[in-house]
């Protein structure tokens, strides 16, 4: 049995071999994590948050940020209520055309819980980045084509997309088992390497189990109280119990992670390309933005009130809004009950204060170099050009991050990475 | 029959009598429809280029068309020199150059409402340009790329094909023998290259005056993708204001308006005004800075 000495040596030595996380090297990277995560010479994991989340801001460049408040994904690619609600990996979008920081949000909660979604949200990074930013894509593309709105919902679409949602909250929670739980006891039969816990009569995926029950506040596996025959029979009855139901999105972490040992692959862990296939089909290529080729044209068609997503505020209340708790995109919305030429999409600079209405905005779609605007400025600029802001205020943790980098003395509009 | 490189020359010169500093790549024209409402590109494709293809062969068309893309509107018609009889197509090129001069004169009493729009169909036309790196986005013309790039490559992402427009050929012929042995040599990192090359330029061709110059730094950033306000950015920045510390670029007049209480006042030129202004995208007193 390896120690935990060199667990979290063989961690350091992943990480130690990886470079800032961004759009260009994701791929080579997010392999080099997967090979690490099914090594079958690993027996033991690093599965603490603290030691994981130091690790990933020193050397993929993503910070962690806890925050007291549920944690929604970006719409309107997300799971219907209930969700857990409990993190995010999250793509910050300075600018349309280039920017994109990355960063994990994790909801405030016990050590066992906030284990596992650090992991999970990490999954996500490792498997689903360009999936992230084809989402993003999709906001450049309304601010070009607001009547789009009413296309993405439909029901054909969301039919193929549901599908994906679930599949992808799947891949995360087999990527957190994967990491945690090292290969050879995710599967039934016996203990190969001679450790041990093959010694005490253990089956390798009962193993799995105790190890899996410790990182939810368990005993750990070498001081567990029943019998080794004990042991092995609740294996065997929780195992009929998870075995080939469908996967319960909506359970307990723990329930999750049951079934995600007891459903895991024997071989390699081997996301499912097929269905991210589909999804870029349907929403697009990451970046690609098909608006840049249409003939100009002015929609004069009334606004699809059910085929509306985005949240629409007054422009009287969205002052009081944006100071509020934001995670994602709304629309101050106008009058017209026509679809405007376009949007302005706009965002905070990055800055230590708390409050968006205090700092200065930009235009997404330009340099960082064209002049920036308090919030107001933009409302009266919109409402000269007769058109609707698409604003994107900070969210908790991005407010976080700025004030913990300006804290820190770095520099508040970080390296953006692409 | 008409020596072509004649046919050069004065297609360049033609084309000159609008002062463009931009290259029509196709996403300006698309740019410009959205504020103009004609539709310059399909004119471009009824006019140029289906006339190409029934009357000088498809090739010709596909040549053209790649041109347009690569190096833009004006230098895509001058091309025709290499591949296009004056003799047969005299009246086609008569009206292809005609059509530039309107587009560009159309585009040139625009370029300042496209590029301060808020329109996000025109800024991502126009970032398109500046993420490719394939322009000089700025009216600044000429301004040479780095000779020294990561494997002695040109930085235009969408480079297709060998062709190049020369300024002259003598004086291609007198550059190339100046900078062969430039291309010899290890090839230097980009954001080094750069910073060697944006002090280069002001040192030695001209420098644009205090109020300008940060903002050109920024375009030529941006144009090799590189943040001005990221560390790389940053670097670069701080060489220029070492540079204008040390009064390498000349003497200036360093009094500038506030753009807000429109006094003048002299900045304290440093890495930390240059990035405010950049940021605010003005200049703007000490206390008008800090009001917010």
């Amino acid at each position: 049995m390896g120690r935990v000495g060199s667990a979290k040596k063989d961690l350091h030595e992943l990480f130690e071999g990886l470079e800032p996380l961004s759009e260009l090297n994701w791929n080579e990277q997010s392999r080099a994590i997967l090979r690490f995560v099914d090594n079958p010479d690993r027996t033991q994991s690093v599965v603490n948050a603290v030691d994981i989340s130091e690790l990933l801001e020193r050397h993929l460049g993503v910070p962690c940020v806890q925050v007291p408040h549920p944690v929604l994904e970006l719409p309107p690619i997300r799971l219907p209520p209930p969700g857990l609600e409990l993190g995010r990996a999250s793509v910050r979008l300075l600018s349309f055309a280039r920017s994109t920081t990355l960063h994990i949000t994790l909801r405030e909660s016990d050590p066992a819980s906030m284990n596992w979604s650090l992991l999970h949200e990490l999954g996500h990074l490792v498997l689903h980045l360009r999936e992230l930013l084809a989402t993003a894509t999709i906001y450049h593309r309304l601010a070009m084509h607001p009547a789009l709105e009413s296309k993405i919902l439909r029901p054909e679409i969301m039919n193929q997309v549901g599908e994906w949602l679930i599949q992808r909250e799947r891949e995360a929670d087999m990527f957190a088992l994967a990491w945690a739980i090292p290969r050879q006891y995710r599967s039934g039969g016996a203990i190969e390497n001679g450790s041990g816990a093959g010694a005490d009569g253990l089956t390798a995926q009962a193993y799995g189990y105790l190890l899996l029950r410790s990182m939810f506040g368990g005993s750990p596996p070498n001081m567990y109280s029943e019998t080794s025959d004990q042991v092995n029979a609740l294996v065997a009855t929780e195992r009929t119990k998870w075995k080939h139901r469908s996967y319960p999105a909506s359970a307990s972490l723990w329930s999750r992670a049951q079934w995600s040992l007891f459903n895991a692959p024997s071989g390699d862990f081997m996301p499912n390309t097929d269905a991210a296939a589909n999804f870029l089909r349907i929403f697009g290529p990451v970046r690609t933005l098909p608006e840049l080729r249409r003939s100009p044209g002015i929609e004069q068609r009334p606004v699809d009130q059910e085929g509306a997503w985005l949240a629409r505020v007054l422009s009287t209340h969205a002052a009081r809004r944006i100071d509020g708790e934001n995670w994602g995109p709304f629309i101050v919305a106008t009058s017209s009950l026509r679809w405007p030429a376009y949007y302005i999409p706009i965002t905070p600079v990055p800055d230590p204060s708390f409050e968006d209405s205090r700092c200065y905005w930009r235009h997404m779609g330009k340099g960082t170099y064209h002049p920036t605007y308090f919030y107001d400025e933009w409302c009266r600029r919109a409402l000269s050009q007769d058109v609707s802001l698409l604003v994107f205020p900070r969210t908790p943790a991005e407010r976080i991050l700025d004030r913990t980098s300006a804290a820190t003395g770095g520099s508040v509009n970080r390296e953006e990475v692409r | 029959m008409f020596d072509q490189s004649l046919v050069r020359e004065g297609l360049i010169a033609l084309a000159q009598q609008v002062p463009c500093p931009y290259r029509l790549f196709p996403h300006r024209l698309r740019a410009l429809a959205h504020v103009t409402g004609w539709n310059a590109l399909a004119d471009v494709d009824t006019q140029i280029k289906d006339h190409l293809a029934a009357n000088a062969g498809p090739g010709a068309a596909s040549q053209f068309r790649e041109d347009l893309r690569t190096y833009g509107l004006e230098e895509a018609i001058v091309y025709f020199h290499s591949y296009l009889s004056l003799d047969d197509h005299l009246g086609f090129l008569r009206r292809a150059v005609r059509l530039y001069l309107a587009i560009a004169d159309a585009y040139m009493e625009h370029d300042r409402l496209m590029r301060e729009s808020d329109d996000p169909r025109i800024q991502y036309q126009l970032d398109m340009i500046r993420v490719s790196g394939g322009d000089s986005s700025y009216p600044v013309r000429g301004l040479r790329y780095p000779p020294l790039v990561p494997g002695g490559r040109t930085v235009e992402v969408d480079f297709v094909g060998p062709r190049r427009l020369l300024p002259h050929r003598e004086a291609d012929e007198i550059l190339t023998a100046t900078f062969a042995d430039v291309r010899l040599r290890e090839p230097a990192h980009l954001t080094n290259a750069l910073e060697d090359q944006v002090v280069s330029m002001f040192m030695f061709e001209s420098f644009p005056g205090l109020q300008r110059v940060f903002f050109e730094v920024a375009w030529v950033l941006e144009g090799f993708q590189i943040d001005p306000l990221g560390s790389d950015g940053q670097r670069i920045l701080a060489s220029v204001v070492d540079g204008m510390s040390e009064e390498l670029f000349g003497d200036f007049d360093r009094w500038m308006p506030c753009t807000d209480c429109a006094q003048d006042f002299v900045p304290d030129v440093s890495l930390e005004l240059a990035l405010r202004v950049l940021r605010q995208g003005t200049w703007r007193c000490d206390d008008c800075a800090h009001k917010g």
